[in-house]
């Protein structure tokens, strides 16, 4: 028996689908191959370690609503913020934008699948487990990793942390790290060698460029992570000597390989979601998506620069060159500019829709501005020097990558729902989560400027107290309040889906240009019966609406190529 | 293929360019070895493109760069596999908890390592025999056999 999409199997011999129990179900889901599966798993798997990452963030600012120790210890903060940051940077977000590419990528090349199934599965398996053993920390004797999610030596060596949890947050890491890797080479792979008759690079979707550069990101920038931990690893298990100047060894070098990662990987986790606000906003001006090739080639540039500029976290080591590593982090932002310059210049005089999807899009323009110019402040090395270790940086760092993933991360749920799931999410919940979580975030983030610029040091679980600082951190805490409780809609929203039957046309949203809503909502095993001429960067916006791309009129009735 | 080499090889450009760079104007050690050994692994990955090019028969002719597939080459991708992907199975789950508890070994130490055996030899078997079938019936449907 072969397991399909939905809830049914098709028995070979006798050709009818008959009715799949829970147990043939969830074999499926575990023997599964097929990319969209995989990508639906890994979703699901990172929204959960996203849910889990937001409940220490609630309980933390619960402890900072007020001055003095309310219900924790600082050790179980430590533990907190160390195992905030992980879950969030390096099982939530890596592995969502994974997902995504995992599930689109093929669908918007025209391909039957990754190129390699059973290695895209393993990817999956050992992302799960990885972060399942660095979640187990918190069994551990002695508590989880807290030395912080980029585990600095000296401190995350043995004398300073001797928690089994902290050996467990490395292996843990180690086995998502090779994960990475594997699922980088897939897509990689994917791209240049399974993309339909016609579906030339500069007629890739966006976000699969995205996709492109990230994966070919990871493929360079993981390798060091990899080699960091295992080095760490082995001061702690075998007492070596890599970080620990008594011996000869240098903690300055981890901080460089881990950077050398670390900072590559907020492009790593950003640029796909930069790939799904190009999606979603062409389709809701009801235009193409402005400057396709500069599009493509600040992705390039901020690839490129996001490699040569890991040392402007290390300004204060005074063991870099900050001229070069400021100079570059304020190039950096010159791409970025152009995509956000592009997406707004493609709302320009479009005829505008406003679905959820979209509210989501242009709420994370607005936020990630906010974000980016903050950041150009501090790729300044003398207010670098004020604002280092403060909630300066907390604000500007979650005004960055909250607003560029998890915000985008939303707007894309609601966009591709309909396509993956076959029904849409209700719009009134949308909205309410819309604007609930814009509300909840803006209070949540804008008061920690403040707070950083009044000198109060991140990562402890008190504070000095001050009539200012304590409202600031009141507001603050009644933001990550609202900002929690307004991710129910969403998910009452999806429970609600699921339980509708599927009921979407092939390009629900009346405009989408990508080849993905060229097939079946949720798409057939191998995504494609037939498949469009591709002869522009828009397949399915010609096929169903006739358009015409430059100078070559698209030929609607064209399927040619057969991947069933 | 001309543009994926062409990708990797802008790429390897770019990072061996800042390195020297970032050398002559600093002098520091291990940025530069980062920055090298990033324009050193790109250039491995073009060159890994050029041997699979040079793999599937086409031979370096015409003008200097075109054997690096900057002017031609074949239109068709590297790796062009036929149309049978494999059937869903439980090689990769197994594989994965066998490395899972393998890694555990570093902390825990061998009884860990013991238990992931038979994870990984069952998964290793089993991706090896799915792997063959298909290899045999790609062989039987005269389809061009996948290149590992």
């Amino acid at each position: 028996m072969t397991a399909d999409q939905g809830s049914v199997v098709t028995h070979p011999a006798i050709g009818t689908a008959v009715a799949a129990g829970f147990g043939s179900r969830l074999t499926g889901w575990l023997t599964a191959t097929d990319h969209k599966r995989i990508g639906l798993m890994y979703i699901t798997a990172a929204f959960g370690f996203f849910l889990a990452g937001g409940l220490l963030a609630e309980a933390m600012r619960a402890e900072l609503a007020q001055p003095g120790l309310q219900f924790m210890s600082e050790a179980t903060y430590d533990e907190l913020f160390s195992m905030h940051g992980t879950l969030m940077m390096l099982l939530f977000a890596t592995p969502v934008a994974t997902g995504f590419g995992n599930y689109l990528v093929p669908l918007q090349i025209g391909a039957p699948d990754m190129v390699f199934p059973r290695l895209n599965a393993l990817s999956f398996w050992l992302f799960l487990f990885g972060g399942l053993i660095v979640m187990s920390g918190f069994l551990a004797i002695g508590g989880a990793g807290n030395a912080g999610w980029t585990a600095y030596p000296p401190l995350s060596e043995q004398r300073f942390s001797p928690s089994t949890g902290m050996d467990l947050w490395i292996v843990g890491l180690l086995l998502t790290g090779i994960g990475s890797i594997l699922a980088a080479i897939n897509i990689i792979a994917t791209v240049f060698t399974s993309r339909a008759p016609g579906m030339t690079m500069l007629r890739l979707p966006v976000f699969t460029w995205g996709m492109l550069t990230t994966a070919v990101m990871m493929l360079f920038a993981f390798p060091p992570l990899t080699a960091g931990l295992s080095m760490l690893l082995l001061d702690r298990r075998l007492d070596a000597a890599f970080f620990d100047p008594a011996r000869g060894g240098d903690p300055i070098l981890y901080q460089h390989v881990f950077w050398f990662f670390g900072h590559p990987e907020v492009y790593i986790i950003i640029l796909p979601f930069f790939g799904v606000l190009s999606e979603i906003i062409p389709v809701f001006s009801g235009k193409p998506i402005f400057g396709y090739k500069s599009m493509i080639i600040a992705f390039l540039a901020i690839a490129g620069f996001s490699m040569s500029v890991w040392a402007h976290h290390m300004f204060t080591t005074g063991a870099v060159d900050i001229l070069f590593f400021s100079a570059a982090s304020f190039i950096i932002a010159i791409p970025t500019g152009i995509k956000v310059f592009n997406w707004t210049a493609t709302m320009w005089r479009g005829h505008l829709r406003f679905p959820t999807p979209m509210l989501f899009a242009v709420g994370t323009i607005y936020l990630f501005v906010v974000g980016g110019i903050t950041g150009v402040l501090v790729a300044s090395a003398p207010l670098d020097f004020g604002f280092q270790d403060t909630y300066y940086v907390v604000a500007h760092m979650h005004n960055v990558m909250v607003t560029g993933t998890v915000t985008a991360m939303f707007g894309g749920f609601y966009f591709w729902a309909p396509k993956a799931l076959g029904r849409k999410l209700d719009e009134r919940l949308g909205k309410l989560h819309f604007w609930s979580w814009m509300v909840g975030f803006s209070l949540t983030f804008l008061p920690m400027y403040q707070l950083g610029v009044s000198g109060m040091p991140r990562r402890y679980a008190d504070y000095v107290s001050t009539s200012e600082r304590d409202m600031l951190n009141m507001v603050s805490t009644i933001g990550a309040l609202i900002l929690a409780i307004g991710v129910l809609p969403f998910l009452v929203a999806v429970v609600a889906a699921l339980r509708r039957p599927k009921d979407q046309p092939d390009d629900p949203w009346e405009g989408g240009n990508s080849l993905e809503w060229a097939t079946s909502s949720p798409p057939p095993e191998h995504d494609f019966v037939t498949i469009p001429r591709i002869r522009s960067e828009r397949p399915a916006w010609d096929l169903h609406y006739g358009g015409t791309s430059g100078t070559e009129r698209m030929d609607a009735a064209g399927t040619e190529a057969d991947h069933g | 293929m001309a543009e994926e080499i062409r990708f990797f090889i802008r790429t390897a450009t770019f990072a061996l360019l800042i390195a020297v760079v970032y050398w002559f104007h600093s002098y520091e050690l291990l940025g530069t070895i980062l920055l090298g050994g990033f324009g050193v692994a790109a250039t491995f990955v073009a060159a890994a493109f050029v041997h699979g090019l040079l793999a599937h028969g086409w031979r370096p002719s015409g003008r200097p760069l075109s054997w690096l597939g900057l002017s031609g080459g074949p239109r068709t991708p590297i790796g062009d596999e036929p149309t049978r992907y494999p059937a869903p199975g439980c090689a990769p789950l197994a594989c994965g908890a066998g490395l899972a508890l393998a890694v555990l070994g570093a902390v825990y130490g061998p009884p860990p390592i013991v238990i992931a055996i038979p994870f990984l030899a069952f998964g290793g078997w089993s991706w090896l025999r799915s792997a063959m079938a298909e290899y045999r019936a790609v062989e039987a449907d005269g389809g061009e056999v996948p290149q590992d």
